[in-house]
């Protein structure tokens, strides 16, 4: 028994080390890799994903010619549709409700809001909070715009009419968006939480 | 003729194992010990895994001071090694005052009973705690602390030290009870104690979050200062809002808002923070463990297929002198095919028996280790039937088994084949 | 190259054949093609109104067990089955032989203490483990498993060479007693002439092996 109590502190010293290392993974920009965060409350799931822009549009600087801005207008409508983006289990019946869509160059936001006055609302504070940290980016790097990392960050919301058959969702958006090679997930459900690492083998994300 | 001729070669293997009860009894228990070790390391694996996802239910965040998550996660949670920063009072109540927040419950350790962790805390930590499946704490005997100088004991703590309500017990600065480090002069009376739970809240020793600050009124530096000794009355009438904290369990409103949460502690511009889901930090654990562990299981599964060329080695090196009974029961009319199924025979029932002896061990250690394990660590071991990732294990034994087997047979029928009635001596 | 080179050889049923001849003059061959271990690469072979040769593996191993009682000259029994289970092992491979013993005695087991007593092995020693028993003991053990479920061949392979001359006239008398009641074919092979007084016949292999005189001619 002393033999296992001293392995297993080994095996969590080792462990602490390791992730004292990588510990604040929202803050990291790692091409090829993005963040998924999965929440449920009751009936609601909500979804969001922090990915360094080149997964998504291939490039990260800001679109300035009208190839680039194609692209990015094509991505963009591709990760607003959270249904075909996130397959929830057929019979959980789980409805997309609402989509929020931004890159670190600009705001982008779905039309399908149901409360457009709480949508609005979101709007404003969102663009606010934006323009803030844009500043700040802007204060840093001013000159080498071209190499700053940009970010995507977009929230899916789904309400299930029977969301405690949902054991599993499959993510696909390796399928839509190749240049995602990882996600590292993070999910909190009514009495679970939990880690995993999805790639486009792995894209099943089990409760 | 199937069962005629099948049943009389399971009987031939039987009887020619028992002849050689010696050789083929070594073989049985170092496979038996081989299965034993690997069911060992899987159940060890899965209970582990089982009592550490037990520990801890309902709590949405965790925050503490900067560090890695795992970190955060095993000196909070499973009082494994040492918070090496603290989160400030003020920023302590700052993060409880967000709206997104249900409850908190503050945390603060660092000192100990008899080689068991004291814990500051509030009144809340005995409402809001939760293990296994959405388990609260539940009294055994008493209450909750009510005075500065309470103390509620987990239910080991109160078993193995013998301690009954309302007795006085000294709490030692540190992880170490020596002499020089001791509260004496703050004795705490037990008010309650817990049932127990199967979780580190057993090994533990809670106090009010003011307590913890009372017996410290006269240190600083791990060490009483000289001259000063304010005493346990006088303690009552100072302030004794705590300074800092060692972390903090968290309950929210809506899990929806658990990202944000752990995104507003993350990025907390008063005080470095790091605020974790714990299964997810488990998850992460679990992660590198997983690795170690397979390589315990990896290492095991050596260890079984050793056993098993051990078996192969016995059965091959029998097999030249058993050339001369291959002749005679050919000569009654055994077939080569027959000779194959001798082996077989007595290689799966080396097998077989070696699994069922080996678990048979297996199950015998739990049985005695179990109470041991459970004083130890307050980790419960329930001793159940196998689940199907074991008996897929088994069944792989199993089947390496008989394919390990098939070699000797299948020489055995070559032989027998070459050798007719020929008898080699 | 044959080793045994045969114009013809005929035994007749119920006979009892003392099989003469120095070593490579082709009597184990022989005796393989009677039992059906091995098929002669030419000509025919026919042994109790079976033609083997074009039977298949298999079928000659049916064969011997139904048909075949076989003693060999040392070591004939499986050590770690009883005096008993050696005596009957023939009957769990041949249902034929299992039928016949049940015809002679009610069951298996009496049926093989009524060989074995007749072959003289004393009932304490029955359950013993063959082990213990001496080397006479173990080649009369061996006939009386021969003999089990009486099949219509017994072929012996030198079994009397490590017995001395009083105890080799007292195994043959038991044997052909038994044989006799049975009706069986005695095929016996030995380099021991003085025994062949006792057979109807005496084949010299030597003689009628083309092969062996071939070969005698060759190194000479």
């Amino acid at each position: 028994m002393l033999f296992l109590k001293s392995l297993f502190f080994l095996l969590v010293s080792f462990t602490s080390a390791v992730m004292a290392s990588e510990n604040r993974q929202h803050s990291s920009h790692e091409h090829g890799v993005g963040q998924l965060d999965v929440a449920q409350e009751s009936s609601e799931f909500q979804i969001a994903l922090t990915s360094p822009a080149v997964n998504i549009f291939g490039f990260e600087h800001a679109p300035h010619d009208q190839e680039d801005h194609k692209m990015v207008e094509k991505k963009l409508a591709e990760l607003e549709k959270g249904e075909v983006l996130f397959v929830f289990p057929e019979g959980a019946n789980c409805r997309l409700k609402d989509v929020h869509v931004a890159t670190s160059w600009a705001d982008h936001e779905n039309t399908k809001t149901e409360s457009t006055e709480h949508k609005q609302a979101e709007r404003e504070h969102r663009a606010e909070h934006e323009h803030k940290e844009h500043d700040e980016d802007e204060h840093e790097d001013h000159e080498e715009d071209e190499q700053t990392h940009a970010d995507v960050t977009a929230s899916w919301h789904f309400a299930c009419a029977h969301p405690q058959t949902v054991d599993r969702i499959h993510v696909k958006l390796f399928e839509r968006f190749p240049q995602t090679e990882h996600l590292r997930v993070q999910w909190t459900t009514q009495n679970k939480q939990g880690a995993v690492e999805l790639s486009s083998t792995h894209s099943v994300l089990r409760f | 003729m199937g069962a005629i001729i099948t049943v009389p070669i399971l009987r031939l293997a039987w009887k020619s194992l028992l002849n050689r009860w010696v050789t083929v009894g070594l073989t049985l228990f170092s496979i038996a010990l081989s299965v034993m070790l690997l069911m060992g390391v899987e159940r060890l694996r899965v209970e582990a895994r089982e009592s550490f996802a037990n520990t801890l239910s309902g709590t949405d965040l965790i925050a503490g001071a900067r560090t890695g998550g795992v970190q955060l996660l095993l000196y909070s949670v499973f009082r494994l090694g040492h918070a090496t920063n603290n989160i400030s009072w003020e920023s302590y109540l700052d993060i409880a005052a967000q709206k997104s927040v249900a409850w908190t419950v503050p945390i603060s350790l660092g000192d100990s009973h008899r080689g068991y962790r004291v814990l500051g805390t509030t009144a809340e930590y005995f409402k809001h705690y939760r293990y296994a499946v959405n388990e609260h704490l539940a009294f055994d005997q008493g209450q909750s602390f009510s005075d500065l100088y309470d103390a509620v004991l987990g239910a080991e703590v109160a078993k193995k030290l013998g301690y009954e309500l309302g007795e006085a017990i000294i709490i030692a600065h540190g992880a170490s009870d020596v002499s020089f480090a001791r509260h004496d002069d703050k004795p705490f009376k037990v008010v309650g104690v817990l049932k127990r739970t199967g979780t580190p809240v057993d090994r533990t020793v809670h106090v009010s979050l003011e307590a913890i600050e009372a017996i410290h009124i006269d240190w600083q530096n791990g060490a009483p200062l000289p001259g000063l000794s304010t005493s346990a009355e006088q303690a009552r009438s100072k302030d004794l809002t705590p300074k800092a904290i060692t972390a903090v369990l968290m309950g929210l409103k809506s899990k929806i808002l658990t990202f944000k949460m752990q995104r507003f502690i993350n990025d907390y511009k008063e005080e470095p923070l790091t605020a974790i889901l714990p299964g997810v930090a488990l998850s992460e654990l679990w992660s590198v463990i997983g690795i170690a562990e397979n390589a315990l299981l990896i290492i095991s599964a050596f260890v079984v297929i050793v056993g098993l060329f051990g078996m192969l080695t016995v059965l091959l090196a029998s097999l030249n002198e058993r050339r001369r009974e291959m002749a005679i029961l050919r000569s009654v009319g055994a077939r080569p095919g027959h000779i194959f199924g001798l082996i077989m025979g007595e290689t799966a029932a080396l097998t077989l028996g070696g699994i069922s002896l080996g678990l048979g061990l297996l199950y015998g250690l739990l049985f005695i280790a179990r109470p041991m394990i459970e004083a130890h660590y307050g980790i419960h071991v329930p001793i159940g039937g196998l689940t199907h990732y074991e008996l897929l294990l088994l069944g792989i034994v199993m089947l390496a088994g008989f394919v390990v087997g098939a070699l000797p047979a299948y020489r055995a029928y070559r032989l027998s084949l070459a050798d007719g009635l020929s008898m080699r001596i | 190259m044959p080793v045994l080179v045969l114009d013809e050889l005929c035994i007749e049923q119920g006979e009892r054949v003392f099989i003469e001849g120095p070593s490579g003059s082709g009597k184990s061959t022989l005796l393989s093609l009677l039992s059906g271990v091995v098929v002669p690469q030419q000509g025919t072979l026919h042994v109790l109104g079976q033609q083997l040769e074009q039977l298949n593996g298999i079928q000659r191993d049916h064969f011997r067990a139904h048909h075949v009682g076989y003693i060999f000259q040392l070591f004939n029994l499986i050590p770690y089955l009883s005096v008993m289970d050696n005596v009957m092992l023939p009957c769990r491979f041949s249902k034929i032989r299992h039928v016949r013993a049940l015809q002679r005695s009610s069951t298996l087991e009496i049926e093989a203490q009524r060989l074995l007593g007749q072959l003289d092995i004393a009932g304490k020693l029955w359950h013993f483990p063959v082990t213990t028993l001496s080397v006479g003991q173990q080649q009369r053990v061996a006939a009386a498993r021969a003999l089990m479920g009486a099949p219509e061949l017994l072929i012996a392979d030198e079994p009397t060479s490590s017995l001395d001359g009083n105890r080799r006239k007292a195994f043959l008398r038991l044997l052909f007693d038994e044989c006799e009641q049975m009706g069986s074919t005695v095929v016996f092979v030995s380099h021991d002439v003085s025994l062949e007084k006792q057979f109807d016949r005496t084949i010299h292999l030597a003689a009628i092996n083309r092969a062996s005189t071939q070969a005698v001619w060759e190194r000479s």
